[in-house]
């Protein structure tokens, strides 16, 4: 029995390694990123401690990794939401999951979804309000 | 854009069921789905450790079809999206599944059976002390013989010859064993049998049947095994011995014992890796791994067809059997 073929391949990217850290602090609140991307980690970073301190209170805590193995068809953006969970899909590729309970933000980014697309239209989208909550309907285009 | 808001208010069909010993708590605004499900389930226990909750919206207007697999996990999150319109998410610390999904896809029992559930339990299976175990499953007299081995061994095919030929067919790939009063039990999903091409030459009635690309990319027969092979089929049993498939060249075949150590690090290899969040399933997971290291196990060494490997199967059963009455 070769442990070689014994072994999974981490088909849904898992563990893939996130090298690049950082961490902000805002009064009590901790800000922690990381990613196996530099740009993304800078980027979040940068958004983080230029709007969303200004806007959130509490820690939170982000892993976003780039996901160049994913497909690429960015052009529709669906989000999705079930009790605490929120996840924001743009194509197939970009998959972004929001944890409000455990304050996570985790992720995916394909090949050619940009950092500044990213802070700037997903991470919004994905964590701000449901435009008009009228939670009596479960589909909304 | 689009946005889905999942509110259990809306989602008024509720059905309790059952998939290889885990109950399951379905919600859903789809009666189509419910009956779907209901033809896949088992009986529900009253086993509440074993328990996930699945809320699923279904899209009435959408009619589209399930398309390539994309799965992608971090920490407790899973999501599998089969096409834009087929989304579902997994939270294995909660024990949830939710899903937005086309009306196609609610009414496909096929994809259910075979593909959404055997997935549900392989994600959050470990959370519920599930363990999905690379291996077939066969049973006869009551008692269980799980099948393990390397891909391209044959677990496939002895399982079809097996079902031809007095054992019951449990399960040809994945089999999911959990611990119930103290006894292992081994767990099928009734997904049909995978048979590669070159399976034909041993079972000759799969020409009259097309071959099929699988999840994985594989170009194979899926085969009912009760509608083809004549086979009875099971849900469950007591698995009493483990086996590992080698197959070898020359013709015949032996059993050569197996250290319990071989076979701690041969299951311990197989099982998905689990992330630092997942402590807790992962323990669970380690106790049913525990219990099935103390099974019997053998390296079973053969060379010749299917069936006549089933042969030497049948002796090595009997033979257990009188020693285990002797």
């Amino acid at each position: 029995m070769n442990k070689a073929l014994r072994a999974h391949p981490d088909l849904m990217r898992r563990f893939v390694a996130t090298p690049f850290h950082f961490t902000a602090m805002n009064g009590p609140n901790l800000f922690a990123v990381q990613s196996n991307d530099l740009e993304i980690a800078l980027g979040l970073r940068r958004h983080v401690l230029n709007h969303w301190f200004l806007g959130h209170s509490g820690s939170s805590s982000w892993k976003i990794v780039r996901d160049v193995l994913a497909p690429d068809n960015t052009d529709t953006i669906s989000l999705f939401q079930d009790g605490t969970i929120r996840v924001l899909q743009a194509g197939t590729g970009t998959i972004l999951l929001y944890d409000r309970e455990r304050s996570e933000v985790l992720g995916f980014l394909s090949k050619k979804t940009s950092v500044e697309h990213m802070v700037s239209c997903l991470v919004p989208m994905l964590m701000g309000d449901l435009g008009n909550s009228n939670l009596s309907s479960f589909t909304k285009k | 854009m689009s946005y889905v808001l999942i509110d259990k208010m809306f989602l008024s069909q509720r059905k309790s069921l059952c998939f290889a010993g885990a109950n399951c708590d379905l919600s859903t605004n789809s009666f189509e789905l419910v009956k779907v499900l209901d033809s896949v389930s088992t009986i529900v226990t009253g086993d509440r450790q074993s328990r996930f909750t699945m809320r699923v919206v279904v899209d009435e207007s959408s009619r589209e079809v399930i398309e390539q697999p994309h799965f992608r996990g971090m920490h407790h999150l899973v999501t599998a999206s089969f096409g834009q319109a087929n989304i579902f998410v997994f939270d294995i610390l909660r024990r949830t599944v939710s899903a937005h999904i086309s009306s196609a896809t609610a009414k496909d029992e096929k994809f259910w059976r075979e593909k959404l559930i055997p997935i549900c339990l392989g994600i959050l299976g470990p959370a519920m002390g599930l363990v999905p175990m690379h291996c077939a499953c066969l049973e006869r007299g009551g008692k269980g013989l799980l099948v393990a081995g390397n891909s391209g061994a044959g677990k496939s095919t002895l399982s079809a010859a097996l079902s031809q030929n007095g054992f019951n067919y449990i399960s040809d790939d994945w089999t999911y064993m959990s611990q119930s009063y103290g006894k292992l039990v081994a767990h099928g999903t009734s997904a049909p049998v995978k048979l590669l091409p070159d399976a034909v030459r041993h079972f000759p009635t799969l020409r009259k049947f097309d071959l099929k690309t699988s999840m994985n990319g594989e170009l194979a027969y899926e085969i009912d095994v009760a509608e083809t092979f004549l086979g009875q089929i099971k849900k469950t049993c007591e698995p009493r011995w483990l086996i590992f498939l080698e197959r070898v060249q020359r013709t015949g075949g032996e059993f050569l014992p197996v250290p319990s150590s071989e076979t701690q690090a041969y299951l311990e290899c197989s099982v998905e890796r689990l992330p630092t969040q997942l402590s807790e399933a992962s323990a669970k997971r380690d106790q049913t791994i525990k219990a099935l290291v103390g099974l019997p196990c053998w390296r079973f060494r053969y060379g010749g067809t299917p069936q006549s490997a089933t042969q030497y199967l049948h002796e090595f059963v009997a033979v257990q059997n009188r020693e285990v009455y002797a």
